[in-house]
């Protein structure tokens, strides 16, 4: 792997110097060359089969939104640009920073390169023992430890996110996910680096991915519902037209009457809850029980599909959190 | 430590009764019964392969003033060591599961395994030893633990698996899922998640050799390794998270990398490849519960690379290079 850290201190620096790999092609190699290109076209089309396998270019940034209402800033990721085999698709998304952040629609045996960026004030001057970075950790697919989006404590190679971390400091950090084989799913991103090796998904930096398997057909909506210790944080993806909105504190969800609809829960924060969405049950995933509450820990993941047959609320019935007001509507029409 | 532990397998009566009955194989009648018998043996047969194990325990305080078990144990005293957590115990279903128990703490100590049969309810006094008896008719990760002192550290690892065939399945990094049995583990570990801190054993494959970890640990595999995760609670809930390692859903194929361990006392047992798709590195482990990692809550699990690198230019290889390669500078 052609990797090497910049020096720390280096506000411009970034890592990677792949480029200055030195290849010194000689007869013999030249030679092989047409047979292993060959080769390697053959394989892919056999072993790969999925022709559809896109390439993910992604561009976030960090920066502070909303006072949370006791004077703390809070944090949000915002879309800065997807680009999918050169197609921009980045209109999908909202053009502010959100709570939760973008969702990213993949499919397996994609790829993914994600730059993160960091506009949150004071991100570029070193404070020792308090980190300034913001970071992509993501779940579920596949990425080698220097995409880990940690700090060097935990990863021991570098403070992998933008900003000033403990360590290193870099004005953009690339993360490379491989979205193989057996990585179908729903999983949380959220920062890792922010103020601590904790990061500060707790302050709004976290967001979903959704993996689906090839071949996989699409739903009416989607809502991915963080489960906050105190709100729902979600969005809504719009099946056709694929665009992004809703975000924000116990949104209202809507779908069309008898609609295939799919649910996207992701917990955070501290609290073990309690999901419930009145009137309507479903399959406890990769089971044939079928289910009206689920419990759910922090950064768990739990998705299933109903179809949208009448008006409801979504809830926590985590004592503290229903004490708190914590549902949203689900509105069929 | 090694346990020790005495199977004593119950005699194949049936297959006697069938010997006898071979000479009268002409006679339909006979026919019926042997094929009768035949079946009762099928049918029973996992139970006369059940074996009863005896484990001796001693429960004591540390010297921090904690309490934790070690395995062995005499009357008059006890030179045996303890640990937090307690020795784990493997046991396959349908097995009978007798310990005895010393206590050399100053409390009342019990023996209970929430989700299994346990007829004897009573606690040991201090000073005395006591015999305790559970079924282990379910397939499972069970905690153990003292009966209300579990807090101080008197707790441990029960792990149920099937009599026969593959134990668990772990995800391949082309998305398979691989049935593994015991003999395919390369290692093991127990972790319990207790207030906010994490309690560590490293076991080997076979569960004969087990080493205490104590708090917070630092584990280590080499990549490939098919390793066996024992995540455990007592006390209030958890989230275990593993950083880049996915796995199954226990009993079903879907796939996840977070569990939660709800509070009381819960378990999740599943199986993963080292470095599965993703290599080598430093992999931190976390509870994912915030205030738990302010709490710091986490260890590492490093995976080393294979000694014998792969050689660059295999074509398999070359997709994942061209893959991993980082650009000086992004495209915009």
């Amino acid at each position: 792997m052609s990797f090497q850290p910049s020096q720390p201190g280096c506000i411009m620096g970034f890592p990677g110097n792949s480029d200055t790999t030195q290849y010194t092609p000689h007869n013999a190699l030249l030679r092989r060359l047409p047979i292993m290109f060959f080769l390697i076209l053959t394989l892919s089309f056999l072993l790969i089969g999925k022709s559809d396998a896109a390439e993910h270019i992604i561009r976030l940034t960090a920066e502070e939104t909303q006072d949370d209402g006791f004077g703390n800033k809070l944090l949000a990721y915002k879309m800065l640009g997807h680009v999918v085999d050169g197609v921009d698709i980045t209109d999908r998304y909202s053009t502010a920073a959100t709570i939760p952040g973008p969702t990213l629609v993949l499919t397996e045996g994609d790829t993914v390169k994600l730059t993160i960026l960091n506009e949150i004030p004071g991100n570029a001057s070193a404070v020792a023992g308090i980190s300034k970075q913001v970071s992509v950790h993501v779940h579920g697919v596949h990425y080698n430890i220097l995409s880990d989006g940690t700090l060097k404590v935990i990863n021991k190679h570098l403070d992998e996110g933008a900003g000033a971390g403990l360590e290193d400091t870099f004005a953009y950090y690339e993360y490379e996910w491989n979205v193989a084989p057996g990585t179908a799913g729903t999983w949380p991103y959220h920062d890792h680096n922010f103020e601590s090796h904790n990061g500060s998904d707790n302050k709004g930096l976290f967001g979903a991915i959704i993996v689906n398997p090839i071949g996989s057909h699409s739903f009416a909506k989607e809502y991915v519902l963080y489960l906050g210790d105190d709100a729902f944080w979600g969005m809504e993806i719009d099946g056709v037209t694929k665009k992004q909105s809703k975000y924000g504190v116990n949104p209202s969800l809507a779908a069309a009457k008898n609609s295939d609809v799919r649910f996207h829960l992701i917990a955070m924060g501290t609290d073990i809850h309690k999901f419930v969405l009145n009137g309507y049950q479903w399959f406890d995933p990769g089971t044939h029980h079928l289910i009206n509450q689920v419990a759910i820990g922090p950064l768990e993941k739990h998705v299933f599909t109903v179809k949208a047959k009448q008006s409801t609320r979504y809830m926590d019935n985590h004592l503290s959190n229903k004490l708190m007001g914590m549902a949203g509507k689900f509105n069929v029409h | 430590m090694c346990i020790k532990q005495a199977d004593k397998h119950t005699e194949d009566k049936d297959n006697m009764m069938n010997k006898k009955n071979i000479p009268g194989l002409g006679n339909p009648t006979s026919m019926l019964t042997v094929l009768i018998l035949f079946a009762v043996t099928f049918l029973i047969s996992p139970m006369a392969l059940a074996a009863t194990h005896y484990f001796t325990m001693t429960a004591k305080t540390l010297p921090n003033g904690q309490l934790g078990y070690a395995m062995g144990g005499t009357e008059g005293g006890s030179d045996v060591e303890a640990a937090i957590p307690g020795p784990a115990l493997f046991v396959k279903q349908g097995d009978v599961v007798n310990v005895t128990l010393f206590n050399y703490t100053a409390s009342d100590v019990g023996f209970k395994v929430p989700g299994l049969k346990n007829k004897n309810t009573t606690k040991t006094r201090p000073g005395q030893a006591q015999k305790y008896t559970v079924q282990a008719n379910k397939v499972g990760t069970y905690v153990y633990h003292g009966d209300g002192r579990e807090l101080l550290g008197l707790f441990g690892a029960l792990v149920v698996d099937k009599a026969n065939g593959p134990i668990d399945s772990y995800v391949d990094d082309n998305g398979g899922i691989i049935p593994v049995t015991k003999a395919n583990l390369d290692k093991q570990f127990v972790l319990f998640m207790v207030g906010a801190t994490f309690w560590g054993t490293e076991i080997s494959g076979d569960g004969t050799q087990q080493k205490p970890l104590w708090t917070n640990p630092s584990l280590g595999a080499v990549e490939n390794d098919i390793v066996r995760f024992h995540i455990l609670s007592v006390g209030p809930g958890h989230t275990f998270h593993l950083h880049a390692h996915r796995w199954l859903k226990t009993g079903t194929n879907t796939v996840i990398d977070t569990k939660l361990l709800d509070e009381g006392s819960d378990t999740h047992t599943f199986t993963i490849k080292a470095g599965s798709g993703v290599g080598a590195g430093d992999w931190q482990y976390h509870c994912h519960l915030f205030a738990h990692m302010e709490a710091g809550m986490h260890g590492s699990f490093r995976v080393d690379p294979l000694a014998v690198m792969a050689p660059v230019l295999q074509v398999h290889h070359l997709t994942a290079e061209f893959y991993w390669v980082r650009k000086t500078n992004p495209v915009w």
